[in-house]
């Protein structure tokens, strides 16, 4: 009976599940089996084509692309978000929830909005160039549109994900084991190496996931601060969906990356042995 | 022989509004069994911790050894703790944790092995080194607490209440564990507690403190049989108090006078002179009861039975020598045949030597 009460309470984010996610998914997996026809309709036929299309090996690079982008984006959100993180756990003493909230004031603006600000900040004749390079080096330097720019764009979207899980993983770590580990003589260096940085793992696993992942499919970053040698996955994806409205083919593309990524995590959890952290 | 391994000289610790330890000056002596004793929040932990320096002094001066360590940070000290939550690695197995110590000192890793499985030895603990720490019981996890510590052969080995997590019986078998361990390694050993039966029957020296401040440092029988202040008597055991004055001082006897004019003896005390006020206290069972007055030189009070409750081998009496001076004892059944009754007309006595003086507290 108590049981039967308690499903009741994961109800509606099972209905939630099913409706927005599982149908639409389903939707989506039913229409890659499909052609479009000349007048972008759906066709009636069922095929593989445009799974066979959709193996073409122009699209390595641009797969390639995606992953550099999210594994460099994920490292830098690691090491910029650690010692924020740390700070905010460990010193952030009673200002810690004013610390958090600073930390994702950003999401009171749209990230469409963030993103453009960065346009400004680093084009040509942007602030950044008029302010530092300009005086410094005599001449502008071109930073949009280069790997460099989308990666600080994701970096600086994605830095409040990873630092969040982080942060939680250091606070519950128990204030004892430090003072343990000085008693025992553990520098503070090797206190953080020996105890803290292990006992942070499943932070920094939830942290690593939580940037890989939606970095690896984004496409507003690299549209907009990115450029023609830039291209990633989800700007290929988001083509077929809005320019060549060849949804079938999106479809077939946006199911693929989305197995490659369940491989890819699976992997990961297997490998950093948190299958059962995580659980 | 007398070598002083731990001194607090005037310590000094306070937190934003309580002052937790204060003037606090203390000697441990090299090889010796101390407890810090007292009540919740009397600054026991405060000063365990400003020993092993993860808090420092305001003022005062903190050796080990001899050398000022203050200004040391932890890692830097000889010092181990026993963590009260016990604070084992979670991340570790127990061989892990038990050479946590040995690894920061860059022992060789063929000696660590042997090191830590003499140490789990020593606690009776060998055969579980693979196991995590989670995957312990209490008394386990406290054994390897001790281990972890005792491996690495400190000067002073700190116990903050490491028994306070463990069943009444674990606790009295570990009291005896950690006594016998302490003798064979002449480790010192400084232990907090606000157990007394843990602190007497374990320690060669207890310090009492009270907040804050040492009330008395001594034997546990001295602190039992002579307590130094009123606190003291009261805190450790229990304890009957007649406010009187001193009337005369002869040959280590002192004369009291109660408030009403009955005279009674007792040792004489440095800190009660001649025309001081004091309180007379004595031990529940140094008092004994009859019908009779006695005239044997002991201490004699007429007084008379407000309660009492039988208790199987004992029976406990409250009686009353003055309006609203009651005192309570306990009598053995064996000697009283039939026992006194309520509203029953006595005389209390006791020996000279039962009594201690105390200085009267302003109050
Ligand atoms: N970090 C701290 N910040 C503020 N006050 C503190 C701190 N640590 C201790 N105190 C205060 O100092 C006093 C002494 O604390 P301490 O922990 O030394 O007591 P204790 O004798 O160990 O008590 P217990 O038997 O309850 O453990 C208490 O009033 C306590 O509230
Ligand atoms: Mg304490």
């Amino acid at each position: 009976m108590k049981q039967r009460t308690a499903w009741l309470l994961v109800l509606p984010m099972v209905g939630w599940l099913v409706f927005f996610y599982l149908l639409p998914l389903g939707a989506v997996a039913l229409q890659s089996f499909h052609l479009v026809t000349p007048d972008y309709e759906i066709g009636k036929e069922l095929t593989l084509e445009n799974y066979r299309r959709a193996m073409n090996p122009d699209y390595y690079p641009v797969l390639l692309r995606s992953a550099s982008y999210a594994a460099a984006t994920t490292l830098a959100c690691l090491v910029l978000g650690y010692p924020l993180a740390y700070f905010i756990a460990l010193h952030g003493g009673r200002h810690k929830s004013l610390f958090l909230l600073l930390l994702m004031l950003p999401f009171w603006t749209s990230y469409l909005v963030r993103t453009y600000c960065w346009m400004t900040l680093l084009q040509t004749e942007g602030l950044i160039n008029t302010v530092l390079f300009e005086p410094w080096l005599g001449r502008p330097l071109d930073m949009l549109a280069t790997d460099g720019s989308v990666i600080l764009g994701l970096t600086y979207g994605f830095l409040p994900f990873a630092t969040l899980p982080i942060s939680v993983a250091l606070e519950r770590i128990d204030r004892s084991l430090l003072e343990a580990s000085a008693d025992l003589g553990g520098s503070p260096l090797s206190t953080f190496l020996k105890v803290v940085l292990p006992l942070s793992r499943p932070g920094v696993i939830a942290a690593t996931l939580l940037t890989f992942v939606p970095a690896m499919g984004d496409f507003v970053t690299p549209e907009l601060l990115g450029g023609p040698s830039t291209i990633t996955i989800g700007q290929a994806i988001q083509e077929q969906y809005l320019q060549l409205f060849d949804w079938p083919f999106g479809a077939a593309l946006a199911l693929l990356l989305m197995v490659l990524m369940l491989i890819g995590i699976a992997l990961y959890l297997r490998l950093s042995g948190s299958e059962r952290v995580l659980a | 022989m007398e070598e002083l391994v731990v001194e607090l000289v005037g310590v000094t610790k306070r937190f934003d509004r309580v002052t937790a330890v204060d003037n606090v000056t203390l000697q441990i002596r090299r090889g010796e069994f101390f407890s810090l004793l007292g009540p919740s929040g009397c600054g026991k932990t405060t000063s365990l911790r400003l020993v092993a320096g993860f808090e420092e002094p305001d003022q005062g001066e903190i050796r080990l050894d001899g050398k000022p360590v203050q200004s040391l940070p932890p890692y830097r000290r000889r010092v181990n703790t026993v963590f009260q939550s016990y604070a084992l690695f979670p991340h570790l197995n127990v061989y892990d944790n038990v050479a946590f110590g040995l690894r920061r000192s860059s022992v060789p890793e063929a000696e660590i092995q042997t090191r830590v499985s003499q140490a789990l030895e020593l606690v009776r603990l060998p055969d579980l080194l693979a196991r995590r720490t989670t995957e312990l019981s209490g008394g386990q996890q406290q054994r390897v607490a001790l281990a972890r510590a005792l491996v690495n052969q400190p000067q002073v080995l700190l116990l903050d209440e490491p028994m306070s997590a463990l069943d009444p019986k674990l606790r009295r078998d570990m009291r005896t564990e950690l006594k016998r361990l302490q003798k064979d390694l002449g480790i010192t050993f400084v232990l907090v507690t606000h157990d007394q039966e843990e602190a007497l029957s374990t320690s060669d020296r207890v310090a009492v403190m009270n907040a804050g401040k040492v009330e008395q440092v001594d034997a546990p029988r001295a602190i039992y049989e002579r307590p130094a202040t009123r606190f003291v008597a009261d805190f450790i055991g229990t304890a009957n108090f007649l406010p009187a004055t001193v009337r005369a001082v002869n040959n280590g006897r002192s004369t009291v006078v109660l408030a009403d004019g009955v005279s009674l003896v007792a040792p004489s005390a440095e800190k009660a002179p001649v025309g001081a006020r004091v309180e007379l206290s004595v031990r529940p069972e140094r008092l004994w009861l009859t019908r009779e007055p006695g005239s044997n030189g002991s201490n004699c009070l007429p007084a008379r039975v407000v309660e009492c409750t039988y208790m199987g081998p004992v029976t406990r009496y409250t009686v009353e020598v003055a309006e609203g001076v009651r005192l309570t004892t306990e009598q053995q059944n064996q000697d009283v045949v039939d026992g006194y009754q309520a509203g029953e007309s006595v005389f209390l006595q006791w020996r000279p030597t039962s009594g201690t003086l105390l200085p009267a507290e302003a109050r």
